[in-house]
Order: C-alpha cells, then structure tokens, then sequence
C-alpha cells in the first residue's frame, strides 16, 4: 500500500478544527495530588522548624495564628477546599467563536497556575439539545446557563474575585455564584 | 519557568507547586487529546489522565529531555488509554472492519468529524489525530507510540483512506458539506 495518501485542503480544514484544549475534571488533578503525596513524592515544602514555629505561634496568639495555619493548610488540601460553581449565562449575543472560547481557555489555565483548581465545561446552545422534564406544555423554560466553571476555593468572596476577572463579563454574559453541597 | 525547571523542583523537593504548574501547563492539551480518542467514553480519558501523571511523576527522575516534556507525557498518557482499552477488551470491540452503518445511534442526526474518527480502530484513530489534528511529526509519534516511522507512515495512509470512506459512507447528506 502506498505510504501516501493525501486528503483534500477541506478534509485536512476538518480534522484541524478537531484540536482543542480542554480543562480536565477537577478532582483528577486534587485525587493524583492526594495519591503522589501519600506516595512521599509530594512533601511539605516547609522546613520542619518552620512548621513548628507556626503551630506555637498558633497555640500562643490563638484565634488569628490558627487561621494562619488553616489558610496554608487550605493550599495544601484542595479536597477540604468548598467549591464554587460560577454559572455562565449568556447576554444578548449567542455563541461562542473558536477565539472566544480560547480566550475562555486561557484565563482558566492563567487561574489554574495561580494554584487555583478549576475545572469547566462549555454547554451546546439551547436550542440545539436540550430537554426540560418533566415537559409541561405551558410552562416556561428555566433560564440556561451557557457553560460552568467549578472552582475551589476558600470562601465566597474569593470565588468572587475569580469569577469578577471571567471574559464571559466582557462580552455582556452575567455569572451567578453558587456553592456546592461538600 | 520551563518545564526542565519545574521538573528539577518536583524530583529534588517533592514540590507541589511545581506539579501543579506543570499540570496546569499541560493536561488541556494531553486532556483534549484523550478525549478525541476516547470518544463517548468520558471516564477512560479521565482515569487516562489521572493514571499518566500518576505514572509521570514517579518516571520523571529518569526523565532525560530527549523529546518534549509534553511528548514524553502524551506518550503515557495513550499507554494508559490504551491499557484501559485492553483491560474492557475494547480494542477488538473497536475493530478496523466495524461499518459506520452499524452507528444506531448516529443514524438520526448529522455525523460529525469526531464520529467518523470513532468507527477507526484505535491503531488508525491514534495516527490520524496524531498528526493530522496534533500536528505530531511521524518521528514523535513513534516515539510516543512505541513504533517504528514507518510504521506510523503506512498506518496514516490507510488510516487516511478510510477517514474518506467512512465520511463519505456518513448516511446523513449534509455530513459532507
């Protein structure tokens, strides 16, 4: 058989649009953290003395120490970490163009580097697939949200912060906040 | 920070937060990639991914940079899709002869791109996205796949050829728009 086979500008125009980056679930990145420092290949990167200093801190200045240590505990234990849901619901306009959604990307890995985890999925435009159960003629159809970011994250006011840096308020879109049942 | 970088603080100190950086540079890409060969099967790219930096990360010590980092890591991460696959007996399942037709639930809509990749045997689906939706040179992907180039060369030929075939057999006219 020949080594060559060449598909047409289009099929290969098809393929290429395939490639798209997508932010994984965020618990696999919180399970294989937990599992690598069970394994001894994650370690606390405070020296000993360190964290000793900060736990007698703790026990003597008591209430403001100790939330000292939770808030570097929390850095270290995303599981213990609440999560926020930042629905996206659309503005005026609808869609999402391939630069828009990159945009979207990139802003999420830019907060995932800061130590951030977030995870998110971009839903299919209402009028392509959707189901309302149960299906009461008459009634209104609840508003849809346009996609979701979950993040975890120690309060509120910190989902907040993330979610007031979002580009989906740039392009009109509103987001509600909504915190997950731990 | 480069990934070498990074690297060297994870072996050396067992630091977090170079893991997380390195994780956030790259599983969107390496994710992407397992979800394409994936296919409906959400939670084999899922446990793919969190079985690769399981696995990453106890080789990177022996990492020597010959290939990208993030070559180095998508080799893995199809090892363990690929696992996965071999254990739920999936790769006979998804054999090279199975017809488009045979996609009850495709019938009643549009077939799109992702569909048509999805009746490919694993073999042929993993050189066509490779390089033709990665970009991957056949060199890199005989790295990551553990072949020969010119393996991975007639595989994408006839991967290729039944990409068109398969398209064209879509039952749904306006597929090929």
């Amino acid at each position: 058989m020949s080594d060559d086979f060449h598909l047409s500008d289009e099929e290969r125009a098809r393929l290429e649009r395939m490639k798209r980056e997508l932010i994984p679930p965020a618990h696999i990145e919180a399970e294989a953290i937990e599992t690598l420092r069970r394994r001894g290949l994650i370690r606390d990167s405070r020296p000993g003395w360190m964290t000793a200093a900060i736990l007698a801190t703790a026990l003597a200045a008591g209430l403001v120490a100790a939330l000292f240590v939770y808030r570097q505990m929390a850095d270290h234990a995303p599981l213990n970490t609440p999560e926020f849901v930042l629905l996206l619901y659309a503005g005026d306009e609808t869609g999402a163009a391939p630069s828009r959604r990159d945009e979207y990307l990139a802003w999420a890995r830019s907060i995932a580097a800061q130590g951030t985890t977030i995870s998110g999925l971009e839903l299919v435009e209402p009028s392509e697939q959707i189901a309302v159960l149960p299906d009461n003629p008459g009634s209104a159809t609840p508003a849809q949200p346009r996609g979701f970011f979950v993040v975890r994250v120690r309060d509120l006011a910190e989902a907040q912060r993330i979610a007031a840096t979002c580009p989906h308020l740039r392009y009109g879109g509103q987001i509600v906040l909504r915190r997950a049942v731990s | 920070m480069s990934d070498e970088e990074l690297i060297r603080r994870f072996v050396n100190r067992g630091d977090e937060g170079a893991f997380r950086a390195l994780y956030a540079r790259h599983s969107p890409a390496v994710y992407g990639l397992l979800r394409r060969l994936a296919g409906p099967a959400v939670s084999d790219a899922d446990d793919a991914l969190q079985d690769a930096w399981l696995r990453a990360a106890t080789r990177l010590s022996s990492f020597r940079g010959e290939s990208a980092f993030r070559t180095w890591l998508t080799g893995i991460a199809l090892n363990c899709l690929r696992e996965r696959w071999r254990r739920a007996q999936r790769i006979d399942e998804r054999g090279d002869v199975r017809p488009l037709e045979t996609h009850a639930p495709h019938n009643d809509h549009a077939v799109d791109v992702a569909e048509v990749l999805d009746t490919l045997s694993a073999d042929h689906r993993e050189v066509l996205v490779l390089h033709d939706v990665e970009g991957y040179t056949h060199e890199e992907i005989a790295g990551a796949l553990g072949i020969e180039a010119g393996t991975s060369k007639s595989r994408l030929s006839r991967a290729r050829q039944l990409f068109r075939e398969r398209w064209q057999q879509a039952p749904v006219a306006g597929a090929k728009s």
